[in-house]
């Protein structure tokens, strides 16, 4: 058993006011079997344009085609979330709480008016025990086929069926679940051989046959392609995004990716490709998806401003004191490299 | 395929039949020259009126007409009673199935259809897990294919509950015939189609969300006027006086749906979309999607918003999906079918292919996901070649495919350039699902009638407009005193 307290704060900075933001946003840990969300709080914060009465903002809008807008700029008024040193910042209405139908809660966020910032802060504390690599789904989960549907993402192209090929991986119908799991960690083990690990290498549209041919990636490529894999042998397997709390070795902690797979007769399985490594209770779950597009932290479009933003991520998770002497038990460290 | 196909008007014999006494009396006594001059001014108006329907796939002018036909189809009350309930059966059916898809999953559980088809069906939407829509209808609008073979065999050839269009042209065509033959019309007690438009609103405002502040505010989302339906998303939403947007025209704040208005926001309750599943909502479905509402879904799923049809339906218009609705008539309503479904061979069935790549010659082949005529092969009118070619597609993806038999569809006196002369029709009516709180007892509306299709090429079965089909005029008898 463990506690976990969890700050994450995602800003953006625009060098030049937009004129709407749209975003979903799913940095709420999922209420599973094996984790307990104690208490948390997402909030926004924008950042009005300074100067919003002298000019319009330039519209060249990256996913909207052109359009002026017919009402008014509105500015949130609620100014009672001033923090810290970001003065200007002003807290927005309440954000609408929703399922997006995997369980995964999610906040929509909407700004309208230009601004030149914002900022989203999630905090809180979660309790998560060491036994939830194995669990059942609950209702109204999606049934266990669901998750064998490829993805443009995750689909088995000629890099991952060589891949499959070359493996021992064959033969799943006629295994046990105890030698479906044995062959999902030999599967693990392999996607992390043959994928170094290298921030840059890929982007969030790469799929995991490119990043295979490639040689290189991040969790978010290493998942995939388990995935992709997985699936290609008739095993349910999905993406996780969540929060991995490094432990002694790592100072700075992370936003994450892993992989859950299905055993017929035991349950969902969790997976660590890019780690190498089962997930322990350093980890924290916060969105499941047939890929990453359905369970990133913030997917949003905008009108207006700048061909690119200033993205800035922080992700700061310690245990909660109480609760030290178990994790070290455990064995909460996680060796090898903290991919972000 | 049998020698003669059952003729809407003469029967399976020579002698015409009562209901088509004073039609067949009419068309005795027109000349062809006369038939020809009023198709002629039928077209000028439908011309004048704007009424086109756009086909990008074969070059040339892609806003075609769609050619009419001046000889109306007719119905009987009996007739009519009949396909009345077994629509209203069916789409209700339909709507159970959905409701459970999205939900409890019973159907599949009971062993009824196999999970696959539901689970991993493309038009299968997760977003829509677990929510239950408001006033338990997913199915809003449907249009349902019936074809005839026989005195009292009507056949739901498919059905579609995406985004159906066709019925202004069912609207248009009574216009004209209104118009253009008023004393033949003036001598037929034809029930009124008119009130469509209303019907559809009212079952709109049905559907309200939960958290809809007052009278249901409906505005019809278009992809905008290169679609080839624009003509009818702003007749339909003339006719209603409701507000035709595009995406753009929409913006999500605090979790409603508003639209910009030369005053300001105004809220927007329930949005009749004749756009497409994936191009929603960019946050939830395709990301490059322009003609969507960012937000839309999250605010759906808050209870802000409803969405007509609800997102997801093509899970039940799958062609696969499609042999299994006489059971979920049996299984949600505990009903037996009183419209029957065309029997059907599925190619994922090992024992089915091999009968279907034994007799293409003698079947219709379907693309389970296609539409519109699109992906089909009508084994007797192919070549040869064309078949072995189509016979390598199925042996290759055997799950895209299902097959028919070539039926005899019902034929209907036609105005052709050889005079009048039997061409083979089916019947598309337009079934309406409000909000009634219960998924299996949806408030179901049908304006009498619906769209006819017609193959005008002789012996041609695809009546489908973006392969040359035309429409007639569809006229439902009162029931006689």
């Amino acid at each position: 058993m463990m506690r976990l307290r969890i700050r994450h704060v995602t800003t953006y900075d625009y060098a030049s006011p937009v004129a709407a933001t749209t975003q979903l946003v799913r940095m709420t840990p999922r209420v599973d079997p094996g984790q307990r969300v104690l208490e948390w709080n997402v909030r926004l914060e924008v950042l009005p344009s300074p100067s919003r009465s002298l000019h319009q903002p330039p519209v060249s809008d990256e996913i909207w085609p052109s359009r002026a807008m017919s009402d008014p700029p509105t500015i949130p008024r609620n100014h009672r979330g001033m923090d810290e040193a970001h003065l200007g910042y002003a807290s927005a209405p309440d954000l609408t709480a929703n399922d997006d139908g995997y369980g995964n809660r999610t906040h929509l966020v909407a700004i309208v008016g230009p601004h030149v910032g914002t900022r989203l802060v999630a905090t809180g504390v979660v309790e998560t025990s060491a036994l939830h690599h194995v669990f059942q789904d609950r209702p109204p989960s999606l049934p266990t086929s669901f998750w064998l549907r490829p993805t443009p993402h995750t689909r088995a192209g000629p890099e991952v069926a060589q891949f499959v090929r070359e493996g021992v991986f064959g033969s799943w119908a006629t295994a046990g679940p105890e030698s479906h799991e044995k062959r999902l960690v030999e599967l693990m083990h392999r996607v992390r051989e043959r994928v170094d690990f290298r921030v840059g290498a890929t982007d969030v549209l790469t799929t995991a046959d490119e990043s295979l041919r490639k040689g290189a990636g991040v969790c978010q490529d290493h998942a995939h392609i388990m995935i992709a894999v997985a699936r290609s042998l008739g095993i349910p397997a999905r993406y996780i995004s969540g929060y991995l709390w490094p432990g002694h070795q790592g100072l700075t902690q992370a936003s994450h990716a892993w992989v859950d797979a299905y055993v017929p007769g035991l349950g969902w399985l969790s997976f660590d490709p890019a780690n190498a490594c089962r997930p322990t209770s350093s980890y924290v779950r916060v969105a499941v998806g047939l890929d990453y597009f359905d369970a990133p932290p913030v997917r949003g479009v905008r009108r207006g401003g700048p061909r690119k933003e200033e993205l800035g991520v922080s992700v700061v998770i310690s245990p909660e004191p109480r609760a030290w002497g178990a994790a070290a038990v455990e064995g909460g460290v996680v060796a090898g490299p903290v991919p972000h | 395929m049998p020698s003669r196909p059952y003729d809407e008007m003469r029967g399976d014999g020579q002698h015409v039949r009562h209901l088509y006494g004073r039609v067949a009396a009419w068309l005795d006594a027109t000349p062809s020259s006369l038939l020809a001059r009023r198709r002629a001014e039928a077209e000028f108006i439908f011309r004048r009126t704007g009424i086109t329907f756009a086909v990008y796939s074969d070059g040339g002018d892609p806003d075609r007409l769609i050619p009419f036909d001046i000889i109306p189809r007719l119905i009987d009350a009996d007739e009519w009673d009949l396909l009345h309930r077994g629509l209203t059966q069916r789409v209700r059916a339909l709507n159970a199935f959905l409701a459970d898809a999205y939900g409890p999953r019973e159907f599949i559980r009971a062993g009824h259809i196999p999970e696959a088809l539901v689970t991993r069906n493309p038009a299968f939407v997760p977003f829509m897990n677990g929510f239950p829509v408001p006033g338990g209808s997913h199915v809003h609008v449907s249009g349902i294919d019936i074809v005839r073979t026989g005195p009292s065999q009507f056949h739901v050839l498919e059905d579609n509950c995406r985004t159906p269009s066709g019925v202004a042209y069912m609207l248009e065509d009574r216009e004209v015939m209104m118009r253009l033959f008023p004393e033949l019309f003036r001598t037929h007690r034809v029930r009124p189609i008119s009130h469509y438009p209303e019907e559809l609103l009212r079952t709109l405002q049905s559907v309200a969300p939960p958290n809809c502040p007052g009278d249901p505010v409906v505005v019809l989302l278009t992809p905008g006027q290169y679609n080839s339906a624009y003509y009818e998303h702003s007749f339909l939403a003339d006719e209603m006086g409701i507000e035709l947007v595009e995406g753009a025209d929409l913006v999500v704040r605090d979790g409603v749906v508003h639209m910009r208005t030369t005053r300001g926001l105004r809220r927007v309750d329930v949005i009749y979309r004749r756009l497409d599943d994936a191009y929603l909502d960019p946050l939830a479905f395709r990301p490059d999607s322009v003609l969507g509402v960012p937000g839309l879904m999250a605010a759906y799923r808050a209870g802000n918003v409803t969405i007509a049809n609800a997102p997801g339906t093509g899970v039940a218009d799958d062609k696969a999906v499609y042999c299994h609705v006489p059971d979920m008539i049996r299984f949600f309503l505990g009903e037996l079918p009183i419209l029957q479904n065309v029997p059907t061979w599925q190619c994922a069935r090992p024992d089915d292919l091999a009968y279907v790549l034994d007799n293409l010659a003698d079947l219709v082949v379907k693309d389970v996901q296609g539409s519109g005529g699109y992906g089909m092969l009508v084994g007797p009118h192919a070549t040869a070649a064309t078949r072995e070619d189509f016979a390598g597609r199925i042996r290759a993806t055997p799950d895209r495919y299902i097959a028919q038999p070539t039926l005899a569809l019902s034929t209907c006196p036609t105005f052709v350039d050889d005079g009048v002369a039997p061409r083979h029709v089916d019947l598309r009516p337009y079934v309406l699902g409000g909000g009634s709180g219960d998924p299996g007892s949806i408030d179901v509306r049908i304006v009498p009638g619906g769209l006819t299709r017609v193959a005008l090429p002789e012996g041609s079965l695809v009546v489908n407009s973006s392969q040359g089909g035309g429409t007639k005029d569809t006229w439902v008898m009162e029931r006689e005193a």
